[in-house]
């Protein structure tokens, strides 16, 4: 797989329309992939088992008992009508970026084109956003992709961000089993960020975490001395790069793993995204991940 | 053209230099500001030191240092020397030799050495040179030159003797600048002197001219010990029959190491009439004192003499005591058992010694007023009397009256005070600056407010009196009538001066106030013992020779110096230690003068050679300031017009400094 068949991050930033950004992103992607096996998500049927007791008798083939005089019970390959939430964090920290996209732009075409993409799988798509308290909430429904695009392409940064208390009550207000996606920078204690997304496991939702990071918060690349601020907190810090380059980046790489460890051990599934990477990059990266996940037993 | 400074102190601001060598190492743009997402785990790096910073811009910082480094030259006035000056600084030279002649170059052979200094120096002159021999102790004379001839300039040595002055560089140094001022060679000073300490002491505002080369031929050295009489008095002792005195010497040892058994002689009319043997310890001095030695009849010329040392000179200490006539009292008191406490007093004085004379007050006559030089009256005078008294104080004769209610006050009779209740009244103000309080002026120097006063007159002060002491509820005590200066001087004393109306005559300071009240109603003005070397001679205070109008001086080593004091001559400077003679011409008897020599040249410690050197050698300053002084307006200006230039390079330095500034990718702008 080369690069160039992706799309570039920038070239999307100046499609204006979210919705056009979304379905090139995803039908590209599968025309890309030509319909292969890796779209397992549909009604067609799997596979026979032998039935055991307690499982619900309306799934029994009869057609094949009928034949055999056997009972066995039809497995699909997927529920058709999953709940999909994607949980955005507009946290003021997501409004960094160094080249043509935010994190939060970046964030915001992954939400859209999962939504999309979501959607073509007749798949319930909700959205949530906030940053130290839960801000906008789409529940999710077939009929709410036009209302999530909408919203996803007024997004504006919020204030200082946190992971807990939103997630808390995301997790109070998803009454059904859901795939929740949590996109964030994840600018949290690692104890935290793990604290906050297992309890979103806990109640039996498949939960994927997409932490998005700019490349400059990865390299730290600056050169000349200067007051750094942060942009939650708007707190100033001297800064002398070339002397504290190195250490910076070790730390912050020392996040990152701890922070994917820890999730990866709460059986989340966790990927890093840097916004220079292209969005249907992003997108195959996660599908091939997913893959063994898709069933829905 | 050569390059010098006029203020090369402030050379000290290119340690500004290091400013922008900081900036640059340690520069953070604070208008630069940076957005970044969590600074969470910058502020968890070390911030590092700034010593490990690199340098960045070097030509910025080259700009920069280079403008201050012009600023601190413009400010040092740089300023070009002219070829004129160059050349006269590679010319001739032009030498002042300052030959010390004090007192003290008659230690051992300090003086057979500066002369040979000052003959090697002369021998050393070039065929263009040309030198000054200056002689100085306190004051400074020139002996030969200015000139080349180096023969004329040896010979003026020959024969030279050190004098007695102190060694005082000031004034030597001022001549020699003078000397210098008007020359055209290269200046050069060069001073021969044993630079004893204090030396230096009168010159801290001597400059000599730019450039001068300063050279000091120190022949003084520590010596282990040098015996000095510097002090010398005489005190007449009470005696019934022939005056006595006792003779009081302080031997001093500058040296540092002790002198044992120091033969200290006592002479008188230059006879050794006693002597007496002192250990001086080093630095340190001892005091003799020879006692109850009969007096002569007429004047006597004391000298004490103490030890032997390569220094004789101050060896030796005189003084000349002249017979002291009494001091004549009249006591007026109607009765004598009240004149009885200042009797008392009178009696026991010596130095000057009083005689008396006791009176009846309301009987005075002109007659007891002759030949006395004090009236002390305890009881008022008469009415009667007043003429006469008045004559008397006007004649210069001094009055002291207790408790009169009238005469010499004039106005309402001043009343008595009862102060019996409460116990009297005490002295509380007196005037302390007045010659009668004066000796009760240090502490425990009589107890003035011991004494009680029960009864007393209220006088008031009018404009012709004035008050010296004051009881403690105000009313004065003592008053003075002022008076023309011709005249006597009158007091009042508002109590009495026997033991009815106060107890200040049973108190220890009574007599020594009686003391001074006749001393100042005398006028008395102690003897003097000696005169001080260096002065000129004061004939007013010699008795007998004041009204001469023709006087021959005969010093000490026989020198005769006549003296016209009608002509207005000024009066010969008594320059040797020892006894000086004046006598009127033609008149058979003459009178002596004691001189002493300058305690100050006893001390032989000397000061630094290369301390002197440095604090005579004009500094470059100085030098750049003396060049420019002798330059008209507008050639000054253009030679210290540097500065100017190097102004226009300091704004094109930061112009230059600015547009390079500007280039550099150095943003204001938030970064985001």
């Amino acid at each position: 797989m080369t690069a160039h068949r992706f799309l570039d991050p920038a070239l999307l930033a100046r499609i204006g329309d979210l919705e056009l950004v979304a379905r090139t992103v995803v039908d590209g992607f599968i025309s890309g992939l030509h319909r292969s096996s890796y779209l397992g998500r549909s009604v067609d049927f799997a596979e026979h088992r032998p039935y055991m007791p307690g499982d619900d008798i309306r799934r029994i083939d009869w057609r094949v008992f009928g034949r055999s005089d056997r009972f066995y019970v039809k497995e699909f390959e997927a529920d058709t009508n999953a709940n999909f939430t994607i949980v955005l964090d507009v946290s003021r920290s997501m409004a960094y970026g160094s080249g043509a996209l935010t994190k939060l732009d970046y964030a915001r075409f992954l939400a859209a084109s999962l939504a999309w993409f979501a959607r073509r799988q007749r798949d319930r798509v909700g959205l949530m956003t906030f940053d130290s308290v839960l801000r906008a909430v789409i529940p999710p429904s077939a009929k709410h992709l036009e209302v999530i695009l909408h919203t996803l392409d007024t997004l504006e940064p919020g204030g200082a961000g946190a992971l807990e208390t939103p997630l808390e009550r995301v997790a109070e207000l998803l009454r059904r089993r859901s795939v929740v996606l949590l996109i964030s920078d994840l600018y949290d204690e690692p104890e935290a960020v793990t604290r906050s997304v297992s309890r979103l496991a806990a109640g039996g939702n498949d939960v994927m975490v997409f932490q998005v990071l700019d490349p400059y918060e990865r390299t730290f690349p600056f050169e000349e001395p200067a007051d750094f601020e942060d942009l939650e907190t708007g707190e100033r810090l001297p800064v002398v790069p070339g002397e504290q380059r190195a250490e910076y980046v070790a730390l912050l790489e020392g996040h990152l793993s701890s922070v994917g460890r820890s999730l990866v051990a709460a059986g989340v599934d966790y990927v890093l995204f840097e916004t220079s990477r292209p969005l249907d990059f992003a997108l195959f990266e996660f599908l091939t991940r997913r893959q063994r996940l898709s069933r829905v037993r | 053209m050569g390059f010098s400074l006029l203020a090369p102190m402030f050379l000290a601001a290119m340690a500004g230099i290091a400013i922008p060598v900081l900036i640059h190492l340690t520069r953070r743009p604070r208008d630069r500001s940076i957005l970044f997402p969590s600074i969470a785990f910058l502020r968890r790096v070390p911030y590092r030191s700034m010593k490990r910073r690199k340098i960045r811009h070097w030509w910025l910082l080259a700009l920069r240092a280079a403008a201050i480094a012009a600023i601190a030259f413009a400010f040092a006035r740089p300023f070009m020397a002219a070829d004129a000056d160059v050349a006269a600084a590679r010319g001739p030279r032009e030498l002042v030799v300052l030959l010390d002649h004090s007192l003290s170059m008659r230690y051992g052979d300090r003086w057979q050495r500066a002369l040979a200094a000052a003959r090697e120096a002369i021998a050393g002159l070039g065929p263009d040179d040309r030198a000054t021999i200056v002689l100085f102790s306190d004051r400074a004379a020139v002996l030969a030159g200015p000139t080349g001839e180096r023969t004329a300039l040896a010979s003026s040595l020959d024969g030279l003797e050190p004098g007695h002055g102190t060694t005082h560089l000031g004034g030597a140094v001022g001549l020699a600048a003078e000397l210098l001022a008007e020359a055209r060679g290269r200046p050069e000073v060069m001073v021969i002197s044993d630079l004893q300490r204090g030396a230096l002491a009168d010159a801290e505002d001597a400059r000599l001219p730019a450039g001068t080369r300063v050279t000091i031929s120190g022949v003084g050295e520590d010596v282990p010990r040098n015996i000095a009489v510097p002090e010398l008095a005489v005190e007449r002792l009470p005696g019934r029959d022939r005056e006595r005195i006792a003779v009081s010497a302080r031997v001093v040892n500058t040296g540092a190491e002790s002198a044992g058994d120091v033969a200290v002689h006592l002479e008188i009319n230059g006879t050794r009439v006693a002597t007496k043997n002192a250990v001086v310890p080093a630095r340190g001095a001892a005091s003799v004192r020879f006692d109850n030695i009969a007096a002569p009849m007429s004047e006597a010329r004391i000298a004490v003499r103490a030890g032997d040392d390569p220094l004789p000179a101050d060896n030796v200490s005189y003084a000349l005591l002249r017979p002291a006539p009494p001091i004549v009292v009249a006591v007026f008191a109607d009765e004598s058992r009240r004149a009885l406490f200042v009797q008392r007093a009178l009696e026991v004085g010596t130095d000057p010694r009083f005689m008396l004379r006791l009176r009846r007050a309301r009987e005075l006559r002109a007659a007891d007023l002759e030949g006395a030089r004090v009236a002390l009256f305890v009881d008022p005078p008469p009415a009667g009397g007043q003429a006469a008294l008045a004559a008397f104080i006007e004649r210069g004769g001094g009055m002291l009256v207790a408790a009169a209610p009238g005469w010499p006050l004039s106005g309402a009779p001043p009343v008595v005070v009862e102060r019996v209740a409460d116990h009297g009244g005490r002295l509380s103000t007196p005037d302390y600056d007045h010659p009668v309080f004066s000796v009760f002026r240090a502490p425990r120097s009589g107890d003035l407010s011991a004494a009680r006063f029960f009864r007393y007159r209220r006088a008031a002060i009018t404009p012709e009196w004035r008050a010296l002491a004051r009881l403690d509820d105000g009313i004065p005590t003592l008053l003075e009538r002022k008076g023309p200066a011709t005249s006597g001087r009158v007091l009042w004393w508002a109590s009495s001066l026997d033991d009815a109306w106060t107890d200040f005559p049973v108190q220890p300071v009574f007599l020594p106030f009686v003391h001074q009240v006749v001393r100042y109603l005398a006028a008395y003005e102690p003897p003097e013992l000696a005169a001080r070397l260096g002065q000129p001679l004061d004939v007013a205070r010699i008795p007998g020779v004041a009204a001469a109008s023709e006087l021959v001086v005969e010093t000490p080593s026989g020198r005769r110096v006549p003296w016209r004091t009608s002509a207005g001559e000024p009066a010969p400077e008594l320059t040797e230690p020892g006894f000086y003679t004046v006598r009127p011409v033609g008149a058979a008897t003459a009178a002596v003068i004691a001189v002493n020599p300058v305690p100050e040249e006893s001390d032989l410690a000397a000061l630094d050679v290369a301390a002197v050197e440095r604090r005579l050698t004009p500094s470059e300053a100085g030098a750049a300031q003396g060049g420019l002084a002798t330059l008209s307006p507008a050639e000054r200006e253009r030679r210290q017009g540097l500065w100017w230039y190097l102004l226009v390079g300091v704004l094109s330095a930061l112009l230059a400094e600015s547009v390079l500034a500007n280039r550099l990718p150095i943003s204001s702008e938030v970064i985001r």
